[in-house]
């Protein structure tokens, strides 16, 4: 396209928005607002589901589940990195929903509420195999594994090419943010919340959340370098 | 790719549990909060209900009206959720809570202060009826507010807690000014501004357990 600069754009987009083979803009603020609107589009369709099933309309639950799942899901599996707990963890999540289908306000955002009620969940299971660890510790006199090696994370830059290194490299670093940067960092980054529903999310408000996971880049910067960009 | 097992599970479980509609839990509701304010009244009632004493009318009136106003705007802000499932905010709940017991007994304090002999000191009424009928009266309220808000708060269920507890005391503090003439400061603290702490602590205590969501056993 860039080659033809006397050519009218294709799609009503600027004559310097790169097209895929596809057709589909490449750039990737456009790519954003694509995928905004299908994502607006899908928590249109959750908030409609949940509105009809608050109503008691039973089947609607099944639609929410689609809507929902496949997003908890994902956030659950990389926050635990054990799928048999994030089916866990979403299980209860959905229940806490349908339990709940009565209080439901209308006009209310149901995904920041469903990921609020997963990562309560998720943090209250963490917190709940610690104790049972360290009890378990304290009657074996054994030890826990400790936190990761520093120096086992160290690697050169060639290593972190390599996608699974890179990936536990940033696990391991994002482990080592505090937990309410993290979270805002993972919700924002990885799960395409708006700020505003990250804020929902974690209860504070949109600039908190702002810094919290430009802190939490600033710190991945530093500890990876340019290779954050890459992920 | 999710399991389409896990979805089967899952929509088997929402049949085996039921769960009230919108409509169905209105009417628990309504029926909770109406024992919230019954149950209160009837024991200010067994209790002897309004007594005036040495004080003027107006001043009843106006230190009722002013109280019962502190109680309503806490019990909304810590009751209602605005029109996010998430509820109010920390900040809101937590300035809710301060603010509340002071504002309750400033206006106390000011009303009180512009008729004479009101604020004199009152050696054999140190606070500690005040407080126990407050604290009797504010029980069930708090039971009732818990009730309804039980396992909804994924975010601060503490500071919810707070709010609720603080909030019910309020209330029952408004009514127990219905019936004690004393305005004396110490008195005050000690009767009526200790008994909405203490019930503000009792709520962020049993809140953080029995408000939040938590990971079944």
């Amino acid at each position: 396209m860039s080659s033809l600069p006397f050519m009218p754009p294709l799609t009503g987009l600027p004559a310097e928005v790169p097209l895929s083979r596809e057709g589909i803009p490449s750039t990737p603020g456009v790519r954003a607002a694509r995928l905004d609107g299908a994502r607006d589009l899908e928590c249109e369709r959750a908030n409609a589901a949940m509105e009809r099933y608050a109503r008691g309309d039973d089947r609607a639950f099944s639609e929410l589940y689609d809507a929902l799942a496949p997003r908890l899901r994902r956030y659950l599996l990389r926050a635990s990195g054990d799928p048999g707990r994030a089916d866990d963890l979403l299980q209860h999540t959905m229940l806490q929903i349908h339990r709940a289908r009565g209080r439901f306000i209308v006009g209310a955002e149901v995904l920041p509420w469903a990921f609020a009620i997963a990562r309560r969940l998720l943090i209250d299971s963490f917190r709940r195999r610690k104790n049972e660890r360290r009890n378990i510790s304290l009657e074996t006199g054994g030890h826990d594994a400790g936190p990761v090696d520093a120096a086992a994370v160290q690697l050169g830059a060639d290593e972190l090419i390599d996608g699974k290194r890179l990936a536990r490299a940033l696990e391991v670093e994002l482990e080592r943010l505090p937990e309410s940067h993290r979270a805002a960092f993972e919700l924002l980054k990885n799960e395409g919340l708006s700020i505003r529903e990250a804020a929902e999310v974690l209860g504070a408000t949109p600039t908190a959340v702002k810094l919290r996971a430009h802190r939490a880049y600033a710190a991945l910067r530093a500890a990876l370098g340019g290779l954050i960009d890459r992920i | 790719m999710l399991d389409p097992d896990l979805k089967r599970r899952i929509l088997a479980a929402t049949t085996s549990e039921r769960s009230p509609t919108r409509e169905q839990r209105a009417i628990s509701s309504a029926l909770r909060a109406a024992s919230a304010l019954a149950v209160p009244l009837l024991l200010f009632a067994l209790a002897g209900g309004p007594r005036v004493g040495p004080r003027p009318v107006g001043l009843v009136a106006m230190t009722v009206l002013g109280t019962s106003g502190i109680a309503a705007s806490a019990l909304l802000l810590a009751v209602g959720r605005g029109p996010s499932m998430l509820g109010r905010s920390r900040r809101r709940l937590l300035g809710s809570a301060a603010i509340v017991p002071v504002a309750f007994l400033i206006w106390k304090a000011a009303v009180s202060s512009g008729v004479p002999h009101m604020m004199d000191p009152w050696p054999t009424r140190p606070g500690l009826r005040c407080f126990a009928l407050t604290a009797l009266f504010a029980a069930w309220p708090v039971v009732a507010l818990v009730w309804e808000r039980w396992g909804s708060d994924p975010l601060h269920p503490r500071a919810l807690g707070l709010a609720l507890g603080v909030a019910a005391g309020a209330g029952a503090a408004a009514l127990v000014d219905l019936w004690c003439p004393v305005a004396h400061l110490p008195h005050l603290l000690a009767g009526h501004g200790a008994p909405i702490l203490l019930l503000g602590g009792l709520g962020a205590l049993v809140g953080a357990r029995a408000l939040g969501v938590r990971v079944p056993r």
